[in-house]
């Protein structure tokens, strides 16, 4: 049972990085796209001044740095309270709040755990082996986050759940999977709290399993907390099949693609990158396009 | 309904009902008394595919017989694997594959949709509804997920001619004004998914509504403009324009045409020449007056800034953009300024940006700034008591919400029309007109009934409640649409419920206005018959 918790978790972290990391590594390799911009509120009501119009092409002006920070914040304020989801449905938006709450405080609390972990198996000489001696002073954050993060996660994701079973528009479009993946998040959340109230309030044996991890010597794991490091582990490997890798790709989507005013200047990189791209072959086959032409002649053959 | 209902097959998916659509204000606050759109005649229902909302857009006709259809799903799977390879969709990868894995289907874009809200949330209106099905048939058909993955992530959907055919038509029930878009915290661009499923019909299987591709794209490369008008109409246009502008304001005024080495060569939607040649005969005058210098091409191509491309062919959007690039160089104009209209707007100073390289990378603006320069500079002197009747202003979504061109032309509006109101949502939360994306030239069968009943809807409830203290009949209004396309849907909006014999309420651009508030002009040059 410790070998296979232990090979499980080796295996799910692996996999959310590989997995994680092959989705970045597609995004950046993506050649240039058509500029495709779009512009929010934020935008309608501020004095018109001429350096915040796109109503030029690349040759003559890109947008100001004051507008390039205001988007920085933009971002990072739908990142910190949701907003748009606050304005549109209400309800939606308390229990998702407090879900990503359970969420991120889960991963934070995991970090912290495995950092711990990390610092008792670097500074072992020093403490006489005694883990707890080595992170007494993170007791008490640990704990916080501990009882924040899994009642967030109880809370949210049953709110959650719920929410999308009794909303029509909601049911319709919600798989299997995301319920699948609330109940994970539940028996976690629910796990950990029992752990937290009843049996270890430190979490300690949670630390010593990473102890064992980074040693690569398993320590011996009972219970509940078995169970909890094992959904723990299940949670990494699904979340890939899911669209909650949105916390990064989203940065793509508005810096890279709505937000996107690089301009094309004469001889610069952006046009370098667009001649490598009008070199492709293109094998669309209606009427109107030879195909196995180059972008480059397809544009210039007037048919 | 369920989403893979889609392919079943059935006589109609879904039922246009006069009671479920949105409300409009006095004087049209009774539905029943609501023009009933018309019902395709029973031939039109044998030939086209018409089982999704009974309206024909695009026009797909019905397979032979079953290797057809066979064919028809062949194409359609080759295209869908070509939306998703770089060599092919290098245009719109990135975007594409962002929208397609990370919408977490919250739904919060449903109320910005004018189609879906005014339908009374019709299903497949919905901005989710028709990228979920795609989603699934990438799913199984292109990732051949297996069953258990399938049925986990709900990518249950049978593949089969009706789908697909249902699926081109439901990209023309979206007008791709990305307000959905707008609103998503994720960036998820159920707009762009529209016009990749528009795209791949196009390009692969060759299938796009005539007015935009044969008549539209095609023309305009081989004939000049997708009006129709070759070079030589274009003169004798432009002889009627200067003769109307004489007897307009009492002096004639030289229009330039192909002047090598203008600071601008201004590009007008031809729609303009045809249907509202005050338009730019209005441009010829501020121009004159301010001492611009100035021209409009007789090339081929270069007479008409539309480019139809942008709504459904990455290709046909690179030829037109480039042929008008190519006679600016040729020209060698300082820069090239899009006149009132939006999608031309878009299309080549923005989108075109990552196509045009080298000598072909001319500076391209929007005529907005230089009019809004004009006004407030003092070049010419303005009365604003001659504009002293409501006026409100319609955003084009391509000007506004997808260029961030917003405050010039309320500067100008707030100087010269006192009046003024704004309709809401306004600036880049607007609503679209309902004739985007092509809508407005769109005249097959009973499309053009559908977006006026359904697309244009919001619009029309919009104008008419920004107006409601003075919907009389009795005053005159005025709906600024700085846009041919969005007064192409907001002249047929009106004609079809009679909003001008009802209310009064006119629409026009902007340059119009500002002509009409020109101090030293002894007539009004706006002259409120109905067109």
């Amino acid at each position: 049972m410790d070998i296979f918790l232990a090979l499980f978790t080796y295996f799910a972290y692996a996999f959310i990085v590989v997995a994680y990391g092959s989705k970045v590594i597609k995004y950046v390799r993506m050649p240039v796209h058509l500029r495709w911009e779009l512009f929010t509120s934020a935008d309608a009501s501020k004095p018109f001044q001429r350096d915040d119009i796109v109503a030029v092409s690349g040759q003559q002006a890109s947008r100001s740095n004051k507008w390039r920070l205001s988007r920085v914040w933009l971002f990072l304020r739908e990142y910190l309270w949701f907003p748009s989801y606050f304005s549109h449905n209400k309800v939606y938006w308390i229990f998702l709040y407090i879900a990503h709450i359970g969420f991120v405080g889960l991963i934070i609390f995991q970090i912290l755990c495995i950092t711990i972990a990390a610092g008792a198996v670097m500074f072992y000489d020093q403490v006489n082996g005694s883990i707890d001696n080595a992170v007494e002073s993170l007791l008490v954050l640990r704990i916080m986050l501990g009882i924040i993060s899994f009642a967030a996660g109880i809370i949210g994701n049953i709110g959650l759940m719920f929410y999308r079973i009794n909303n029509r528009d909601l049911r319709l479009y919600t798989p299997l999977l995301t319920f699948i993946g609330y109940c994970v998040s539940i028996g976690i959340s629910l796990i950990g709290f029992i752990l937290l109230a009843t049996s270890d309030l430190h979490f300690s044996g949670y630390v010593a399993f990473f102890v064992g991890m980074i040693q690569f010597k398993p320590t011996e794991i009972s219970g509940l907390l078995g169970v909890f490091i094992f959904l723990n582990a299940l949670h990494l490997i699904y979340l890939p099949f899911t669209p909650g890798f949105h916390y990064i790709t989203r940065a793509f989507a508005f810096f890279g693609v709505q937000w996107d005013t690089r301009p094309n200047m004469k001889g610069g990189a952006m046009e370098k990158a667009i001649s490598q791209v009008l070199k492709k072959r293109i094998t669309w086959s209606a009427p109107h396009i030879k195909a196995g032409q180059t972008w480059e002649e397809a544009t210039k053959d007037k048919k | 309904m369920r989403i893979k209902d889609i392919s079943k097959e059935s006589d109609q998916l879904v039922r246009i009902d006069p009671k479920d659509l949105v409300p409009l204000p006095y004087p049209y606050d009774n539905p029943e008394k609501d023009p009933a759109m018309r019902e395709l005649s029973q031939d039109q229902k044998v030939r086209y595919e018409s089982s999704l909302d009974g309206v024909v857009g695009v026009g797909i006709p019905k397979p032979q017989d079953k290797a057809e259809a066979e064919m028809f799903v062949r194409k359609f799977l080759s295209g869908l694997a070509k939306l998703f390879e770089k060599e092919n969709n290098w245009t719109f990868l990135q975007p594409l594959y962002h929208s397609i894995e990370y919408c977490v289907k919250c739904q919060i874009c449903n109320d910005s949709c004018p189609a879906y809200i005014a339908s009374g949330r019709k299903e497949i209106y919905r901005p989710t509804f028709r990228p979920e099905v795609l989603r699934r048939i990438i799913d199984k058909y292109i990732k051949k997920k297996n069953k258990v993955f399938l049925k986990l992530t709900g990518s249950e959907i049978e593949l089969n001619w009706t789908l697909i055919a249902r699926l081109g038509e439901l990209a023309y029930r979206c007008t791709l004004c990305r307000k959905c878009a707008q609103v998503c915290p994720l960036g998820i661009d159920n707009g762009l998914i529209s016009h990749e499923i528009r795209k791949l019909f196009s390009q692969e299987m060759g299938i796009a509504p005539k007015e935009l591709h044969e008549q539209g794209t095609v023309q305009q490369l081989k004939v000049g403009s997708s009006t129709g008008i070759n070079p030589k109409a274009l003169g004798n246009i432009i002889e009627f324009m200067e003769d109307d502008i004489e007897e307009k304001i009492g002096r004639r005024i030289k229009i330039p045409v192909d002047k090598k080495g203008a600071d601008i060569l201004l590009l007008h939607n031809a729609g303009e020449f045809m249907s509202w040649p005050e338009n730019t005969e209005a441009f010829a005058i501020i121009f004159d007056a301010a001492g611009i210098d100035w021209t409009l091409s007789s090339e081929t191509v270069g007479y008409d800034a539309v480019n139809y491309g942008v709504w459904y062919d990455d290709i046909q959007l690179a030829r037109v953009a480039t042929r008008q690039a190519e006679i600016a160089r040729d020209l060698g104009v300082k820069k090239i300024n899009v006149g009132e209209c939006g999608h031309a707007h878009k299309a080549m100073i923005v989108v075109a940006d990552r196509i045009l390289t080298g000598d072909l990378n001319i500076p391209r603006e929007s005529a907005l700034p230089i009019l809004h320069n004009i006004v407030t500079s003092g070049k010419i002197k303005l009365d604003p008591s001659k504009n002293n009747f409501p006026v409100t202003l319609h955003d084009p979504c391509n000007m506004v919400r997808l260029m961030g061109i917003v405050e010039p032309q309320r500067e100008i509006l707030r100087k010269i029309c006192p009046q003024f109101r704004e309709m809401e949502p306004h600036g880049v939360d607007n609503y679209c007109c309902g004739g985007g994306s092509g809508f407005a030239i769109m005249q097959s069968m009973n499309f053009p009934d559908w977006r006026s009943v359904v697309s244009g809807r919001v619009k029309l409830k919009q104008i008419l409640e920004v107006f409601q203290d003075v919907i009389s009949p009795d005053v005159r209004k005025y709906v600024c649409a700085p846009c041919s396309n969005c007064k192409g849907q907001i002249r047929d909006l009106f004609s079809y419920y009679s909003v001008w014999d009802d209310c009064s309420i006119f629409y026009g651009g902007l340059v119009e206005l500002i002509v009409n508030a020109m101090a030293d002009l002894e007539k009004p040059f706006i002259e409120w018959e109905w067109h």
